[in-house]
């Protein structure tokens, strides 16, 4: 009865238990679905915080970038409202010269017009050098000698420089040669080869686009001379190129990091050594294609005179007025920021790159340095780039030089694996470091393997006590088990002999394997080395190709000649050279329409000195 | 022959023609070298064909503009075969993988087709009867 009701409370207790671990385990489990359904929330939260923190960014970035956007637009404008107020009336009188220009081809413009034109002119912009330059032409066209004399004197007064360049090309554009080669020589002789004005690029435009007669071309190629000859005395504007190139050179290796040595990095004392000459060597092709591609480079568009002249006429009236440059150096920045979406640094980068177009004052050097390197505004001829390049070739040169001056020849690479070592130059020596490498594990495991004997001491004990024992017991007449003794202690030496031989040979083994793994790496090491001297003596080869490639170059092979002439010189006018114009010959009669005079628009000082500037 | 006189004996192959010669002796022999050491080797022979192709492109640009008749241009058409057989010919290197060679063939192909273009543009105008020589001269596909 007890039992039963033992049975019965323990049965009931059980139950109860029972119950109440399945109500615990649900209720665990529960909470488990809640935690996992809170974990997942957490999850969500933090995933949902996540993508808020990163809209946010972005949205920071957006307001930034468009705020950026929006100041740059504002400061463009403000810029260019500046340059109006300031500087609006000289784009007046800038559209009078292409708009006279223009009317004087198409035979549209008579004097009377021409008069008006002038008298407005200086009344709009009394001290704009360009006002008194028209006001010049304009009483050139109306044959007023004696006011054309006194507006060329207050242009000059102004501004000799633009001046005379404007001069030199509209007495070319009337096909007035030897009046223009007066004011080219007057400009060209004002030059200070280490302190000039990026206007020498529309020059040096001219110069290969062949729109000099034979004399202006020798003129001016002995002026570059000088200034070269003045600027190579000077070791200073050298050396400031000599820098400006390193860096480009540097630019156009690219910033690879090679990284293929894992055997010389981790097997060698040379690595930082041999992955920087790697680098500097295994792009080298990137340097001799830029400058194939440089001199191969195509003019998309070739002009004819007129039109070359016309363009470098509108380039020097537009592009190169000091007053306007800062103003409109910031309408460039600006520009830049809207182009590249906001981004600063971007924008900062391509400014760089077109920076030149707002220089002041620069010595000739980095003026042909900036043709070649800048994607500058003034958009120099492809002929021109290719002039400077020349001139530039032995500065190049001396760069490359000096960027490739710590190529070391005989660099000893010391080679260590495990506690071999070796060293080698060139990789030559494999078979003697591969000798040398047995040589050392040969060495370091001879003791080890020599340590196992075939015939050990334990081995002479077992003989002897086996031959001891199988006596005494024949002996004692027991024959039988005498020679069972025999034949243990015989399996016995047998099996000794066996296992020392298997150690044995597992050394041996092992030292042919390390030998064979060690042999491997050391391979690897060699062929990396063996590799490293093909890649730079490949770059050393390129080097010489692209060092031999600018040597050949000859600015003289990048000026067209001249032969569109045809010059009439008149017999009572030294100076005068007839107008290769029909137009003017057929309207001649008329006397209110055009007729350019006999004489010319030419300096009215001999000296450049004699202007007080 | 060690690594340093494989690379220099295959460097020297730029210049020199692959013959059946230079063919046997890589075959016949037995490379000891670890494969990554193998691949370099294979490398060197890689960039010594690229080498040979830019050679005779090279060639190509300076020379077609001084072709004057059928004739010097069936003579370069030839050259440029000949060159291109040889380069073919380092698919008969046993050690290639099928990787590399069927890239290396993808890139000849290409060449052979800047080829044939520029010599098509040049060629252009050139009277049927030439321009049809010409092309069967060239012949360069079929040869692949």
């Amino acid at each position: 009865m007890s039992d039963d009701r033992a049975y019965a409370i323990s049965a009931a207790n059980l139950d109860v238990l029972e119950r109440n671990l399945d109500y615990l385990a649900n209720n665990i489990g529960e909470v488990d679905v809640r935690v996992e359904d809170v974990n997942q929330k957490v999850n969500k939260v933090s995933e949902e915080v996540k993508t808020i923190n990163s809209n946010i960014r972005d949205l920071i970035n957006e307001i930034r970038e468009t705020t950026i956007l929006t100041n740059a637009k504002q400061s463009i404008s403000l810029a260019q409202d500046e340059i109006n107020k300031k500087y609006g009336h000289y784009d007046n009188i800038r559209r009078k010269i292409s708009g006279l220009f223009q009317a004087i081809e198409v035979g549209s413009i008579d004097k009377k017009t021409i008069k008006s034109l002038k008298e407005n002119a200086l009344v709009d912009t009394p001290d704009y050098w360009l006002s008194s330059a028209f006001v010049a032409i304009c009483a050139w066209l109306n044959d007023n000698k004696e006011e054309s004399i006194s507006a060329l004197k207050d242009a000059i007064k102004k501004d000799d420089e633009k001046t005379s360049l404007f001069f030199s090309l509209i007495n070319l554009k009337f096909d007035r040669y030897a009046s223009s080669f007066m004011w080219l020589k007057r400009y060209l002789d004002m030059q200070d080869a280490s302190k000039m004005e990026n206007k020498i690029v529309p020059l040096l435009d001219s110069l290969t686009g062949g729109i000099f007669n034979e004399e202006e071309k020798e003129y001016f190629l002995n002026k570059i001379t000088l200034w070269t000859n003045e600027l190579d005395s000077k070791s200073n504007y050298k050396n400031i190129q000599i820098n400006r190139w390193i860096d480009f050179l540097v630019f156009l290796l690219g910033e690879k990091n090679y990284d293929e040595y894992y055997y010389i990095k981790n097997f060698t004392n040379k690595y930082a050594d041999i992955n920087r000459l790697t680098n500097i060597n295994v792009s080298q092709r990137n340097i001799y294609y830029y400058f194939v591609e440089a001199i191969n480079e195509k003019e998309e568009i070739n002009l004819n005179k007129k039109d070359q002249v016309d363009k470098i006429i509108n380039l020097l009236i537009y592009n190169y007025e000091n007053d306007e440059l800062d103003l409109r150096k910031d309408i460039a920045k600006n520009q830049f920021i809207i182009d590249e979406n906001g981004n600063t640094t971007k924008a900062k980068e391509k400014f760089k790159m077109s920076e030149f177009a707002y220089l002041k004052n620069t010595d000739f050097y980095s003026i042909l340095t900036n043709i070649v390197l800048q994607n500058n505004e003034l958009k120099p001829s492809i002929n021109t780039k290719k002039l400077s390049l020349s001139l530039l070739k032995d500065l190049i040169n001396n760069s490359y030089e000096h960027l490739n001056e710590n190529v070391l020849d005989n660099m000893n690479i010391m080679i260590k694996i495990n506690n071999f070592t070796g060293s080698t130059i060139d990789g030559k020596n494999e078979k003697e470091l591969v000798d040398s490498l047995y040589q050392t594990i040969d060495k370091e495991t001879r003791l080890d393997i020599e340590s196992v004997k075939l015939f050990d001491v334990k081995m002479i004990f077992t003989l002897i006590f086996g031959f001891v024992c199988s006596i005494i017991l024949y002996l004692m007449d027991m024959s039988i088990i005498s020679v069972l003794i025999v034949l243990a202690t015989i399996v016995m030496l047998i099996y000794s002999f066996y296992a020392n031989y298997k150690v044995r040979s597992e050394k041996i083994q092992k030292r042919e394997q390390r030998k064979q793994e060690e042999r491997n790496i050391l391979l690897n090491v060699i062929a990396e080395i063996v590799d490293f001297r093909f890649i730079v003596k490949d770059g050393i080869e390129i080097k010489n190709k692209t060092t031999t490639l600018l040597k050949t170059l000859d600015y003289k092979n990048y000026i067209k000649t001249n032969n569109d002439r045809n010059i009439t010189i008149e017999k009572d006018n030294d100076n005068f050279v007839k107008p290769n114009n029909e137009l003017f010959d057929e309207e001649e009669k008329d006397t209110n329409k055009l007729n350019p005079p006999k004489w010319n628009l030419e300096p009215p000082y001999e000296n450049v000195r004699t202007v007080i500037r | 022959m060690t690594y340093y006189e494989w690379v220099s004996y295959i460097d020297e192959l730029k210049t020199k023609p692959i013959t059946d010669d230079v063919i046997k002796k890589i075959n016949t022999y037995n490379f000891d070298f670890p494969p990554e050491v193998m691949v370099r080797l294979e490398d060197h022979l890689l960039r010594v064909i690229f080498d040979k192709l830019g050679t005779i492109r090279d060639e190509l640009d300076t020379e077609i503009d001084k072709v004057n008749s059928p004739q010097e241009l069936t003579l370069l058409i030839n050259k440029i075969k000949s060159t291109i057989k040889d380069v073919f010919k380092i698919q008969k290197v046993k050690s290639f993988d099928t990787a590399l060679l069927n890239e290396l063939k993808g890139d000849i192909e290409r060449y052979v087709d800047d080829y044939t273009t520029t010599i098509k543009r040049r060629y252009a105008a050139v009277k049927s009867s030439d321009y049809a020589m010409i092309l069967n001269n060239l012949n360069l596909m079929e040869e692949r």
